[in-house]
């Protein structure tokens, strides 16, 4: 069945329909969702929410760009609306004496999805979404801005730090490794 | 060339297109939500389109009601007033028309009622008007007439009218022979409904448009309208409406219960916190129900209630220091006494402010003066709001919580919760035809968790008060 096919029969509450297209995208957008969750159980209803909304909003989709790639902003979107009704915590970590190293990536690159994942969980929220967003997901610090309400100059220091954050998550397990 | 930052890069390269296990009962769950999410907007359309409906009856109800100023024939003797003019009776529908047309052609449309005729007169004669006093009266509406043609006449504009209704008067006048036969008891009989008499309203309807200038005739007019409002005998065209509206005012204290349940094993200390650190204060409701009862003692009710809840919240305090200052006798500070007090207990308010339509079905009963009746349904939320404060699940701190999307606070709050389910029994001592003092003891219950689902606590509530107020009848 392609692309078109499933979205139609979607549209149309085909049950059937409904189940393959959630099959076809749920591991990648559950990947998503554990990215910007501050634990499993987080990311799963991040995930529910949206599909919920992608099954609900799918007669909108104008057949226009990547199917895909329209699903993934609705799912970061309800993941950055899930994230602004979580606790509200004043995460306050120096980041400003962490070495400013070098980064050879080839070092790093035998790193697997997991760990670089963990690291990305251990960044305080506000560096995590930042991260995800310009990093991951390829937004411009003026749509971060837009997204999170934020000042475009607030979104590129977050992303500073989160960088630092990493950097040094990443020569601690390269002394490990050592 | 490629701009892109290695660290971006390699977790672009490795994360992007990662995927991960979802839990198998994923799809049965989404499928959940999206039934929920249905059928809650079936409630919330079904009760938006029963409200608009009990809206729309009610309007409709109280703009049927009882056509008023329209009463049955009376004796001129019960009619009029000692020392003043006996009233007129208004023509027959068969009688000749033309006074009332030519005077409405001036701005009178109800001008016909207080112009006395031979005809209507020699009926009520043989009761008690005399002929006599009904030419006299005429005549002097005649002249009255007249003056205001000559006035016109001066003007040059309407002259014509004038005189047409003064001859049409005086052919009235001239004519009670010739009526006389339709207006006898028996042919009088078939139609009693348009026999009326001059009410009080009409004699001073009458004295305004006289006492105006031409050009008024429109503010007499709306004179009219008001002299009619307040002082027409009111007399309904029908006894029994099958509906009665009463407006409410209600308000009391009440009692809220708050339950909490931890959603994971992690969030149980904080449940205990919370259980340990919170208790209730004194909540209460109020606000206006308008009610549409039927004769069968069904009733609906609408309108708008407001409803606070209030809890406490008690939190451990670190050590303070109060400093006060001594001074002599001459205001010079002679020293500071400094006192340290260890850890000691705060209490602030919790408040929980809800905004609510009901939409309630009842039955009642009547007994004498007291009706009694239960009412049961759905209070249905527009407005929610929170403040206060609770321990943080993450430092143990006190720290002030909100709703969803709230900066700066703990948004444990959902931003909008749905609808609650309402039920009591409702007490009314009639005081008056229209008053009625009212006491309601009532049972309410939010069957969904008021606190967001990204919060590790599930807080539910329901509540119990009592509402007295005062019950109106429209």
């Amino acid at each position: 069945m392609t692309e078109k096919e499933l979205i139609k029969g979607c549209v149309r509450e085909d049950a059937h329909c409904q189940q393959l297209l959630f099959q076809r995208y749920a591991g990648k957008m559950m990947a998503v969702c554990v990215r910007y969750a501050r634990h499993r159980l987080e990311a799963e209803d991040m995930l529910q929410e949206a599909f919920v909304k992608v099954f609900d909003n799918l007669d909108k989709f104008a057949f226009k760009g990547s199917f895909e790639g329209w699903i993934r902003r609705i799912v970061v979107n309800t993941a950055l609306k899930h994230n602004q009704r979580k606790y509200f915590t004043n995460e306050q970590i120096a980041v400003e004496h962490f070495p400013d190293s070098p980064l050879e990536p080839t070092a790093y690159s035998r790193l697997g999805e997991e760990e670089l994942l963990k690291m990305i969980a251990r960044l305080p929220e506000g560096y995590r979404v930042v991260f995800n967003l310009y990093a991951i997901e390829g937004y411009s610090h003026k749509e971060i801005a837009e997204l999170l309400h934020i000042k475009e100059s607030t979104s590129r220091s977050q992303l500073v730090k989160a960088r630092k954050m990493l950097q040094q998550q990443l020569d601690k397990l390269q002394r490990v490794a050592v | 060339m490629n701009k892109r930052h290695p660290l971006d890069e390699l977790f672009s390269q490795h994360l992007r297109d990662a995927s991960a296990p979802v839990p198998e009962d994923m799809w049965s769950r989404i499928a959940r939500a999206r039934q929920q999410k249905r059928r809650r907007l079936i409630v919330v359309w079904s009760s938006v389109g029963s409200a608009t409906l009990t809206l729309i009856a009610a309007i409709l109800l109280y703009v049927g009601t009882p056509n008023l100023g329209s009463f049955p024939l009376q004796t001129a003797a019960d009619a009029a007033p000692s020392g003043q003019e006996a009233p007129t009776a208004q023509l027959p529908s068969s009688a000749p028309a033309t006074p009332a047309s030519t005077i409405a052609a001036q701005g009178d449309a109800l001008t016909a009622s207080g112009i006395a005729t031979e005809t209507a007169s020699s009926e009520i004669d043989a009761v008690t008007v005399s002929e006599q006093r009904t030419r006299s009266r005429n005549r002097r509406f005649q002249d009255r007439l007249r003056a205001r043609g000559n006035r016109r006449a001066l003007g040059g504009n309407t002259a014509e009218p004038a005189d047409n209704s003064t001859e049409q008067i005086a052919s009235v006048e001239e004519a009670p022979e010739a009526a006389a036969p339709i207006s006898t008891p028996a042919a009088a009989e078939p139609a009693p409904q348009t026999n009326r008499i001059a009410g009080p309203h009409q004699r001073q309807r009458i004295a305004v448009v006289e006492a105006l200038p031409e050009k008024s005739i429109a503010l007499a007019k709306q004179e009219e309208i008001k002299l009619f409002a307040n002082h027409a005998p009111r007399c309904a065209d029908f006894a029994a409406p099958f509906f009665r509206l009463d407006l409410e005012m209600l308000g009391g204290p009440a009692y809220a219960h708050q339950t909490l349940q931890a959603k994971t094993s992690e969030s149980l200390a904080h449940l205990r916190l919370r259980e340990r650190s919170e208790s209730a204060g004194v909540s209460y409701s109020g606000g206006f129900r308008l009610a549409a009862s039927s004769n069968v003692g069904l009733s609906l009710r609408t309108g708008v209630m407001y409803t606070q809840i209030n809890d406490r919240f008690t939190y451990d305090v670190g050590s303070r220091m109060d400093v006060s200052v001594i001074f002599g006798p001459n205001g010079e500070i002679v020293g500071r006494d400094t006192t340290y007090s260890e850890a000691y207990q705060e209490t602030t308010r919790n408040t929980l402010r809800f905004v609510e339509v009901p939409l309630l079905l009842g039955y009642e009963r009547q007994w004498g003066k007291l009706r009694v009746g239960v009412n049961a349904g759905a209070y249905l939320n527009v407005l929610f709001a929170t403040e206060g404060a609770i321990y943080s699940p993450a430092t143990e701190e006190p720290i002030n919580f909100g709703q969803q999307g709230d900066r700066d606070v703990l948004p444990i709050f959902e931003r909008q919760v749905s609808a609650a389910w309402y039920a009591g029994m409702s007490l009314a001592y009639n005081l008056h035809s229209r008053y009625s003092l009212i006491a309601e003891p009532y049972f309410k219950t939010y069957p969904q968790a008021l606190s967001s689902s990204a919060y590790d606590l599930q807080q539910n509530y329901w509540m119990t008060g009592m509402q007295l107020g005062l019950r109106m009848r429209l």
